[in-house]
C-alpha cells in the first residue's frame, strides 16, 4: 500500500492550490505535506521499487531504501512545519511553488533513474526561483533571475552528463559512478545545487531575498537533495573531502562580515553541507549514514533558526544587525526557540546537532583523514561563534540603544506553532539518538553520548564561548556587504543588456508601434474609409484611384482593406515570435 | 541586561566545570584523541581560542578585500502575500 510516487500528493497540492480559494489554500500545504509523511513514514515500505518503460527507456520513477526514505521524510516532515510557519500567508504563487518545490525534492530523492532525476531537478529549479520572485522584497527579482541563470547552466551541465552517460552506458540507472568524463559533468551539475564553492554565490545572494515563510522552504530541499544525490552517486570520490571541508570554512568565513542575519543563516548552510560533502567524500559506511543523520538534523534546525530569523523580519521590518539589537524581553519565545536552533546547530550536547555531527567527525577520524577532522572541528567553532553568539547577542542581546528597534507586526501565531514543532524535534533527536537512528533505518552502532565526547564538546563551546566575549569589539557587525563569486556574473549584467537585451527591445517596442498604428488605422478605416486612405503614404495617383473605386464598388474595397490588414498583422506576429 | 549576565555566569560556569573533567580525563587516562595532540590536558581549551582568533582576525584581514559599505535599503519590506 501507499507505493505511488511520493511526489504525486504534492504535485495534486500544487495544482490545487491554482485554482483554490484563499482560505483554504494555507490548510492546504500543510494536508498536502501530512498526508505525505504518513505516505513516508506509515505506508511506504523499505526496497519497494516502481520500474517502467518510456519511449523504449528503462526507468525507475520510485526507488524506497533507507538513504531515499530518509531525506524523504525529513523533507516532508519540514514542509509540514513551514506549511504551519506560512498559516498567514495568502499568496497564491508561493503556495504553489512550495509544493511543486516539495514534490521536485522528493521527485529527486525517490528516482532511481537519472532521467526522473533531472525532470524533478528543473521542477525544483524553477519552482524555488518563483518562490524568490514572490520574497516581496527589492532585490527579490533580480536576486532570482540570478539564482535561476545558475541553476539553469547547472541543470544543462548535469543533462549534458546525463546525456553522454547514456551514450556510454546504454542505462539511465541512478547508480554510483566509477570516474570518466560523464561523470564529472554529472558531479559539476549536482556541486551547483550543493553550493560548493566557487558555484556557491547563488546561495546567500537568494535565499535572503525569499519571503520570511519561502525561505523555510529553500532552506531545506536544494542544497540537502544535492548531498543525498552526492552520497548515492559520488561516495567516495576524495576530491570531495578537500571541497568538503573548504565548503565548512568557507561559509564560517563569511559569516564574519555578514550583517545581515538570514545571509549569515545563508552561509552558514554551505557551511554545514559542506560537512556532509566532506563525508561522502570520506564514503565509509559511518560516513554515509552520518551525512544522512546530519542532512536529516540539519533540515530541522536550520528551518527553525530561518524560520526565528523570519520572525525577527516580520515583526521588525529589518535582518541588518546594525539596526537590531536588545529585542530579548519583548521577543522572548523566539529568542529561545531560535536558540534551540543554534544550540542543535552547535553540537550542544543534549540537542540534535551532537548526535549527527559527531558521526561525521569521527568517521573523518575513523577514516583516517585527521586533517579534515581537525578543519572540521575549526568550522564548529565558527558555527557556534556566530549562530550560536554572534546572530543572538547582536539581535537580542546587549544592545544599548539610544532608540529601542520598534516592533512594526506582531508575529503569526503560526509562525510559533511552526518554530515550536521544529524545536520539540531537535530536542527529541538529541535526547533519544538511538530512536532517531532506528527512525531513519540505520544499520551501524553509535553511542553518541560517551563522558570524552560530551566533556571535549562542552570544553570547546565553552572556551569559543570565552573567545566571543574576549573578541566582542572586533565582532560588532557594520553596514557593509560581501563580495562573492557571483561577482562576474553581476557585472556581466550591464554589458549583456547593452549588446543583446536592449537590441531585442527595441525591436520589440518598434513592432509593438507598428502594431498600434495598424489597430488605429483599421478602426479609423470601419468608420471613415476616406479618411483612412488620406492618411496612408500613396502617390496622390493611387490615392485617387483608390477613393474612386471605393466610392463605386465599397464592398470590394473594404475586403481588400481587411485582408491588406491581415497581412501586416500576420508580419508583425511573425516578427514579434 | 540581566539576560546577558545570567548568561555569561554559565559561561563561566561551563569553562571551569569543563576544565575540571578535562584534566580529570587526562590524569585516569580516559581521553579520546579524535585528531593527533588532542589528547593532551586543555587542547581544547587552546583550540577554542585559537580557533576563535583565526576566524575572527583571518576574516578580518580577508575583509578589508572582500567588503564594501552597504549603501542599499533591501532588508526593508517583508510581503508574505
Amino acid at each position: 500500500m501507499g507505493s505511488f510516487v511520493p511526489a504525486l500528493i504534492l504535485v495534486i497540492g500544487g495544482a490545487a492550490a491554482l485554482v483554490l480559494p484563499a482560505r483554504v489554500r494555507p490548510m492546504l500545504l500543510v494536508a498536502a505535506f501530512g498526508l505525505t509523511v504518513l505516505q513516508l513514514v506509515i505506508f511506504l515500505d523499505l526496497n519497494t521499487t516502481w520500474e517502467t518503460q518510456w519511449l523504449g527507456f528503462a526507468l525507475v520513477p520510485l526507488r524506497v531504501d533507507a538513504l531515499s526514505l530518509a531525506f524523504g521524510s525529513v523533507f516532508a516532515i519540514i514542509g509540514v512545519l513551514g506549511s504551519i510557519h506560512a498559516l498567514h500567508m495568502r499568496d497564491r504563487g508561493q503556495q504553489a511553488a512550495a509544493l511543486f518545490y516539495g514534490s521536485g525534492a522528493l521527485g529527486v530523492v525517490f528516482a532511481g533513474d537519472l532521467l526522473t532525476l533531472v525532470v524533478f531537478w528543473e521542477v525544483m529549479a524553477v519552482a524555488s526561483a518563483y518562490l524568490i520572485i514572490q520574497g516581496g522584497r527589492p532585490a527579490s527579482r533580480a536576486a532570482a533571475v540570478r539564482y535561476l541563470f545558475v541553476h539553469v547552466v547547472g541543470g544543462a551541465i548535469l543533462l549534458a552528463g546525463v546525456l553522454w552517460h547514456f551514450a556510454d552506458t546504454h542505462s539511465l540507472l541512478f547508480e554510483g559512478f566509477e570516474g570518466g568524463g560523464a561523470a564529472w559533468l554529472i558531479l559539476i551539475g549536482f556541486a551547483v545545487n550543493a553550493a560548493i564553492p566557487p558555484v556557491h554565490a547563488w546561495l546567500a545572494d537568494a535565499y535572503p531575498e525569499a519571503s520570511a515563510s519561502g525561505a523555510v522552504f529553500l532552506s531545506a530541499f536544494t542544497t540537502k537533495t544535492a548531498v543525498y544525490v552526492l552520497l548515492r552517486g559520488f561516495a567516495g570520490w576524495e576530491i570531495l573531502i578537500i571541497f568538503g571541508t573548504a565548503m565548512a570554512l568557507y561559509g564560517v568565513v563569511y559569516a564574519v562580515l555578514e550583517n545581515d542575519i538570514r545571509r549569515l543563516l545563508a552561509y552558514h548552510i554551505i557551511s554545514q553541507v559542506g560537512f556532509m560533502v566532506t563525508a561522502a567524500g570520506i564514503g565509509t559506511h559511518e560516513a554515509i549514514e552520518g551525512a544522512t543523520a546530519h542532512a536529516f538534523a540539519h533540515v530541522l534546525y536550520k528551518g527553525l533558526m530561518i524560520m526565528a530569523t523570519g520572525a525577527v523580519m516580520t515583526a521588525t521590518g529589518t535582518t541588518k544587525m546594525t539596526e537590531l539589537g536588545g529585542l530579548a524581553p519583548r521577543m522572548k519565545a523566539v529568542f529561545t526557540l531560535y536558540m534551540v536552533g543554534a544550540f542543535s546547530i552547535s553540537a550542544v550536547p543534549l540537542f540534535a546537532g551532537f548526535v549527527s555531527k559527531s558521526l561525521v567527525t569521527e568517521a573523518a577520524h575513523y577514516g583516517g583523514h585527521d586533517v579534515a577532522a581537525f578543519l572540521l572541528y575549526v568550522a564548529s567553532v565558527g558555527t557556534f561563534l556566530h549562530t550560536g553568539l554572534k546572530l543572538p547577542y547582536f539581535t537580542w542581546l546587549g544592545s544599548k540603544r539610544a532608540t529601542p528597534v520598534a516592533l512594526i507586526a506582531k508575529v503569526p501565531a503560526g509562525m510559533y506553532v511552526g518554530m515550536a514543532g521544529a524545536a520539540a524535534l531537535c530536542i527529541g533527536i538529541g535526547l533519544f539518538p538511538q530512536t532517531f537512528y532506528d527512525f531513519v533505518n540505520f544499520t551501524g552502532h553509535y553511542e553518541p553520548y560517551n563522558l570524552n565526547d560530551v566533556i571535549q564538546m562542552v570544553e570547546l563551546l565553552a572556551f569559543t564561548g570565552l573567545g566571543f566575549w574576549l573578541m566582542l569589539a572586533a565582532l560588532k557587525p557594520k553596514p557593509t556587504e560581501s563580495l562573492d563569486t557571483d561577482w562576474p556574473y553581476r557585472h556581466a549584467a550591464r554589458p549583456v543588456r547593452a549588446l543583446v537585451q536592449e537590441p531585442l527591445e527595441r525591436v520589440f517596442s518598434a513592432a509593438e508601434r507598428a502594431k498600434d498604428a495598424v489597430v488605429a488605422w483599421t478602426t479609423l478605416a470601419a468608420s471613415s474609409p476616406e479618411t483612412a486612405l488620406q492618411r496612408l503614404p500613396l502617390r496622390d495617383g493611387v490615392r485617387e484611384a483608390a477613393l474612386v473605386a471605393l466610392s463605386r464598388q465599397p464592398l470590394a474595397a473594404a475586403i481588400g482593406a481587411l485582408m491588406l490588414t491581415f497581412g501586416v498583422l500576420i508580419v508583425v506576429v511573425v516578427l514579434r515570435a | 541586561m540581566r539576560l546577558t549576565r545570567n548568561l555569561a555566569i554559565v559561561f563561566a560556569l561551563a569553562v571551569l566545570a569543563t576544565l575540571a573533567a578535562d584534566t580529570g580525563l587526562t590524569l585516569t587516562d580516559k581521553v579520546k584523541a579524535h585528531f593527533p595532540y588532542a589528547d593532551i590536558v586543555g587542547f581544547y581549551i587552546v583550540f577554542g581560542l585559537a580557533s576563535t582568533y583565526a576566524i575572527v582576525y583571518g576574516s578580518k584581514w580577508l575583509g578589508a578585500l572582500l567588503v564594501r559599505p552597504d549603501d542599499d535599503d533591501d532588508s526593508k519590506g517583508h510581503e508574505d502575500g
